[in-house]
């Protein structure tokens, strides 16, 4: 059986249309509250959701310059815009699944994270394209490269 | 090798029972046994060596090396990032079929 064949069956009898990830996450963080944004971090996680939607996680710069972590994936609880019954999600309502307690994935990185990307060329570039200040010593790694 | 600060415990929860069952047939106990798991596929070597970039993040800093093993009729991939950080372990849930996908792996530099 093929990838693509597998997807068509996991979407049973509910239609899904192809879905570009980017998009799909403009979408969702729009629903957050949040609106232009950059991901700078991105990893593939192993399944293929709906809609050929491949699973991942990831860092994103948002215009408000908070940075925040993903999990694009799939929920069956949440509702769909058009009523029906699961749809894509950032791991905003995830739940741990030992305790069932809510563990968001999506959400604002610590200040210890954000000192890890605070020099990384990927998030200054980020902020010089959502028109974000950056400082004379991130600059310079610009400069530098 | 390690995960970056936070990363470990998301991607043990996530990948726990979808990793940890076909890796050794049960979930993984804890976030340790995950990273040591990782770990074997990164020191094994049979695991096949890629280079990939991430859908949407062509950038030069942003190229992953990836680790792929087959073990128990699966394909694992660790995925270890410029800096040297794990920034992910998980089970091919399609197999091999899984890299097909230019798409994901915006680009794909076989190694092996």
């Amino acid at each position: 059986m093929t990838t693509e064949e597998r997807v068509k069956q996991k979407q049973s009898d509910r239609v899904f249309p192809i879905r570009e990830t980017y998009e799909l996450i403009g979408e969702l963080i729009g629903k957050l509250g949040i609106g232009r944004f950059i991901p700078i971090e991105g990893d593939a996680e192993g399944d293929i959701l709906p809609g050929g939607v491949y699973n991942e996680s990831g860092i994103l710069l948002a215009s408000d310059g908070k940075l925040y972590r993903y999990w694009l994936g799939w929920d069956d609880e949440k509702i769909s815009p058009d009523g029906e019954k699961g749809y894509y999600t950032l791991g905003e309502d995830f739940k741990d699944p030992d305790t069932k307690e809510p563990y968001p994935l999506f959400r604002e990185l610590s200040a210890d994270e954000y000192e890890s990307y605070r020099l990384s060329e990927g998030y200054i570039s980020a902020r010089q394209e959502l028109g974000l200040p950056i400082t004379p010593e991130q600059q310079k790694v610009l400069d530098e490269k | 090798m390690v995960f970056k600060k936070d990363s470990l415990a998301d991607h043990f929860k996530l990948h726990k029972a979808d990793t940890g069952n076909p890796w050794l047939g049960r979930s993984f106990k804890t976030a340790d046994e995950y990273l040591q798991a990782a770990r074997s596929v990164i020191n094994d070597p049979k695991s096949k060596k890629v280079i990939y970039y991430h859908q949407n993040i062509i950038k030069l800093e942003n190229e992953r090396l990836g680790y792929l093993l087959e073990k128990n009729g699966k394909v694992f991939l660790v995925s270890v990032n410029r800096d040297g950080f794990i920034s992910t372990f998980h089970n091919l849930k399609y197999g091999w079929s899984y890299l097909d996908n230019t798409n994901v792996f915006a680009k794909l530099l076989k190694l092996y």
